[in-house]
């Protein structure tokens, strides 16, 4: 039983859960390379990572999973339209890159991708899993009270 | 003028012939489908490409007859008039039409990388069936999406190599610079679509700047979730031990995570009722110790628990103590099937 700091806890919850994540990713993306480089080399490495690549493959080979990717291939002509109509897209272009930066920084791995398309897609993926991620921890700690 | 059926039969033959006449073109066969893929991926949709082989079709048919007495196709003029008057691009053209079903799969896919069309091809290319093109530029001249190119002083070769027409938006540059670029713009803008699904009340914004600050937004905001709820997991009780929380996360997202790539957006779908066994035994550790360290926990609760482990219940009613019952609209039924109380 940990009788560590609130603090210390949270953080290694926060850890396993992004591991967990990152794990259950696989290799089809940047980010999860990113999150278990960082965190692996701090707490108790190659046990965790291991234990939950096995669990994957565990999951992988009872249930095959297979992700699609979308495909769309519209141009978004109403956002082409915008854009050229902000002062003639100088100042959108401005933003885009400013806000590029940011999305860069959130998302892990994201300052080693060269060009726009990965860090979109990557983002892509993040979300998804973000998503997984917040819904298993609410439904955890709702289970808890 | 004819428009036969015959043309399934004639075509292949002629095929024949008319690769003879391009084989000094061959160099350029294998540079075309790529360029092409990539035009067509531009292009977005092939419809009006498909509408424009009607055209040609029926004027490579025209062609035909003198071929096959033996006539050499009269060398080109640049600016010729839309009669059906044998230009030089048509022998080309049976090369489209067996390219036409691979570009209505190109066409749906999302655009290939565009390797730089060989910068010979858009000179030449430019003098693609002139005719036909004149033709359907009318038609989709308005739409924006594709433009016929302008001939650009014509070569006055005798031969065409078998480039593939560049399609370029009406107004824009057709060198290979900004044919990239804009085959890079195409990607973007389709990646963006797929993110503004993803993230809830996007769908109304337009242009990018504002998309990607609701992006950022999003992702900051679940992230800042996570560590609330990791916070609230720590607060919960310091004498349970969240050590082995890792595997049982690594289920529960990865199912996830596949259920929502798979059908959007949808969390309040996602039912525990695939959940596997081993995340519900780890779940049920949890769980146990949490009970057994905490003195003041509603018996209620710690009976339901003893009997559904001795009754093994395939499914947990959703009206069972609040332990279980979680908040989220799809009521949390666990198929536990071999728990084995540890």
């Amino acid at each position: 039983m940990m009788m560590a700091s609130l603090h210390e806890r949270k953080r290694a919850i926060k850890s396993s859960a992004d591991i967990a994540m990152a794990t259950a990713r696989g290799a089809g993306a940047r980010w999860p390379r990113a999150i278990l480089a960082a965190l692996s080399s701090s707490s108790s490495p190659p046990g965790k990572a291991r234990r939950c690549k096995r669990i994957v493959r565990r999951c992988l080979r009872a249930r095959r999973s297979s992700r699609d990717g979308g495909g769309g291939a519209g141009a978004s002509s109403l956002a082409r339209s915008t854009a050229a109509m902000m002062s003639s897209g100088d100042m959108a272009r401005r933003l885009v890159r400013k806000r590029t930066k940011v999305l860069r920084k959130m998302i892990p791995g994201g300052e080693l991708l060269l060009d726009e398309v990965s860090l979109l897609h990557e983002a892509m993926d993040y979300v998804a899993h973000l998503h997984a991620q917040v819904d298993v921890l609410r439904r955890i700690s709702n289970a808890m009270q | 003028m004819r428009h036969p059926s015959p043309p399934q039969q004639e075509l292949p033959t002629t095929g024949g012939e008319i690769q003879a006449a391009l084989i000094p073109a061959g160099a350029a066969g294998p540079a075309a489908p790529a360029s092409s893929a990539a035009g067509r991926g531009g292009g977005g949709s092939g419809g009006s490409f498909t509408a424009l082989l009607g055209l040609p079709t029926s004027q490579a048919m025209e062609l035909l007859l003198p071929r096959a007495t033996g006539a050499p196709p009269p060398p080109p003029a640049p600016a010729s008039a839309p009669a059906p008057a044998p230009a030089p691009t048509f022998p080309s053209d049976p090369h489209l039409v067996d390219r036409a079903a691979r570009f209505s799969a190109f066409a749906s896919a999302s655009p290939s990388p565009p390797s730089p069309p060989p910068p010979p091809a858009p000179p030449a290319g430019k003098r693609k069936p002139d005719p036909a093109d004149r033709a359907s530029k009318g038609k989709s001249a308005k739409k924006g999406k594709t433009a016929e190119e302008k001939p650009a002083g014509g070569d006055g070769e005798d031969e065409k190599p078998a480039y593939v027409h560049v399609r370029a938006r009406r107004g824009q540059a057709t060198d290979s610079h900004s044919l990239a670029e804009r085959a890079r713009r195409e990607k973007i803008n389709a990646r963006m679509e797929l993110l503004k699904e993803l993230v809830p009340g996007c769908s109304k914004v337009s242009g990018t700047a504002l998309v990607l600050d609701e992006i950022i937004n999003h992702v900051q905001s679940l992230q800042r979730q996570v560590e609330y709820l990791s916070m609230r997991l720590a607060a919960v009780n310091p004498r349970v031990d969240f050590g082995g929380l890792d595997s049982f996360l690594t289920t529960e997202c990865g199912r996830i995570a596949g259920l929502n790539c798979k059908n959007g957006i949808d969390l309040e779908q996602v039912t525990w009722s695939e959940m596997g066994v081993h995340g519900a035994r780890h779940l049920m550790q949890l769980q146990q110790q949490f009970w057994h360290g905490d003195l003041a926990h509603p018996h209620q609760a710690a009976s339901q628990w003893e009997k559904r482990v001795d009754g093994h219940l395939p499914v947990f009613s959703s009206s069972s103590p609040s332990l279980f019952g979680y908040d989220l609209t799809s009521s949390g039924k666990i198929a536990c099937n071999s728990i084995t109380p540890s």
